[in-house]
């Protein structure tokens, strides 16, 4: 049923688009995780206005299907793209810009809400005798969150983060709905002339599962590096 | 030297400190006792901005600020010239007990790294902990800990310490290893205002021993007047019952 040497062509083309998934799911977490940390400050310390806004927001977004939302983004996007170069009066072309942009525009806004929530369960977990040791030694706010506070949150969140970029790596399979080309669009594109979607689909689970592997390998590792601190005796 | 002035502190409707003041002079000990509730941790808490007190004056050094309109900058000032020892220790959980002493030093003080290592050594020396520099704080004893926190302040070298009850938390056996480091600090010569419900420590170090209930200092006087002359009629019932707990305390321990 499976046919090896097809099966091999569809490997090669999902394994060729490796680097852009890896692409859109890392930066993605980087921006989610910096975007997400100031939401999650704003949300724990209830900054007029910000906070209550945000929440509405963060509500409003985790109650939507990733691929409505992919939908939503490169729909304005397309629709809107003249309208927006005129207004900052660029001289481009809807052609001149790569789609990855908008995929992962749309990915953090998928990703988001459920980043910034576990970092803000990070920060809660943090007890607030942390915080009043630093600002007795005399630090200001901020050196006492870069120093003390942010370190112990990256211990707690580590595990619960690695999930958030398991599902997060998942929902990068989706952007095809955007016309953007990824590990699952260029495994079914090889199999487009032969018709062994089969093959395909096998090549582009054995690459994810892979890459899930090491995922959760790095994980382990930073789990490790983040808790010596924990450690019960030398 | 450090004065507070009339500090008033409440909680919604419950007035904690209904009007306090007291001195503690340059190189003086300056011991707090009271029941629990009469707002002794909240005034220490309010010393440091820990906490916000409503109204009063405080004064540090050479530095003197009303509660009612002070300034980032001056709260920031305060807490560098003030340090602190916690009940419950509050070490730095990611870093070591070096790490622990040092940080200040290098943020707060801009002092050179080799400079702050050292002098972080020292204060570990000091008290007796030379051999665990590099221990995290969960894997050292409540009183090592609490004694990572005494060398935590006094390495920033500030006009005061505050102590709320520094051994409240400890196991008995290990009260004494961390009074006896208290009593080395104030043999220092620095000055300090402590929370205590050990008796024999203020009766041996402190200048002053200070009587608070119910959010007002009650008696103050030297620990001979105190502990052996008591005017008032709660220092009394007070000083009976911290005394019956402790021989209570004794005769089960056997
Ligand atoms: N953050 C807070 N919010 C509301 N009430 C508080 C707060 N902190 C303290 N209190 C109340 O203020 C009162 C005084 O508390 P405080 O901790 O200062 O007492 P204390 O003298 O240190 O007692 P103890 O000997 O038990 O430590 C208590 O009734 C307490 O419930
Ligand atoms: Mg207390």
């Amino acid at each position: 049923m499976i046919e090896g040497r097809y099966f091999i062509l569809c490997l090669q083309a999902a394994i060729e688009k490796i680097p852009k998934n890896l692409v859109m799911c890392l930066a993605t977490l980087v921006i989610c995780t910096i975007l997400g940390m100031f939401i999650a400050l704003a949300r724990t310390y209830r900054v007029p206005v910000l906070a209550p806004v945000l929440d509405a927001l963060i509500a409003l977004c985790k109650a939507f299907p990733a691929n409505l939302i992919l939908l939503i983004c490169i729909m304005v996007y397309t629709y809107k793209f003249n309208d927006f170069i005129a207004f900052f009066h660029l001289n481009m072309t809807i052609r001149d810009v790569d789609l990855i942009y908008i995929a992962i525009f749309a990915l953090c806004i998928v990703a988001l809400p459920g980043i910034s929530e576990v970092l803000r369960s990070g920060l809660l977990a943090i007890p607030k005798g942390q915080f009043e040791a630093g600002y007795a030694v005399g630090m200001t706010a901020f050196q006492t969150f870069r120093d003390i506070i942010l370190p112990q949150m990256f211990r707690v969140v580590v595990p619960t983060l690695t999930n958030s970029t398991l599902s997060l790596m998942k929902t990068t399979a989706l952007v095809n709905v955007m016309g953007v080309s990824d590990i699952l669009k260029g495994a079914t594109d090889a199999a487009q002339d032969a018709y062994c979607f089969l093959e395909a689909y096998l090549a582009a689970a054995i690459v994810f599962w892979v890459i899930g592997i090491i995922i959760e390998q790095i994980s382990k590792a930073l789990e490790r590096y983040f808790s010596k601190s924990v450690k019960q005796a030398v | 030297m450090i004065e507070i002035k009339n500090i008033k502190k409440s909680f919604g409707k419950l007035s904690v400190l209904t009007d306090v003041s007291l001195t503690v002079q340059p190189h003086e000990v300056v011991v707090v006792l009271g029941p629990s509730g009469s707002g002794k941790t909240t005034m220490l808490r309010c010393i440091n901005f820990l906490e916000r007190a409503d109204s009063g004056k405080l004064t540090v050094g050479d530095m003197t600020i009303d509660f009612t309109k002070v300034s980032k900058r001056e709260i920031h000032e305060i807490r560098k010239k003030v340090g602190f020892v916690f009940q419950n220790y509050n070490l730095f959980a990611n870093k070591t007990a070096l790490q622990n002493v040092m940080h200040g030093l290098v943020v707060v003080k801009k002092m050179p790294k080799a400079e702050a290592r050292k002098k972080a050594e020292e204060a570990l020396a000091w008290v007796k902990l030379e051999d665990k520099h590099d221990y995290y704080p969960s894997q050292l004893s409540g009183g090592q800990q609490q004694r990572v926190g005494i060398a935590r302040a006094i390495a920033l070298e500030p006009e005061v310490i505050l102590f709320d009850e520094p051994t409240s938390a400890l196991d008995p056996e290990l009260i004494d290893e961390t009074l006896e480091v208290m009593k080395n600090v104030a043999k220092r010569g620095i000055t300090m205002l402590v929370v205590t419900h050990e008796l024999s420590f203020a009766q041996d170090i402190a200048d002053k021993v200070i009587f608070m209930d119910g959010g007002v200092v009650v008696e103050e006087g030297t620990p001979d007047e105190i502990f052996n002359h008591p005017k008032e009629e709660r220092t009394k019932q007070f000083l009976a019952r911290i005394i019956a707990t402790k021989t209570l305390s004794k005769k089960i321990e056997g």
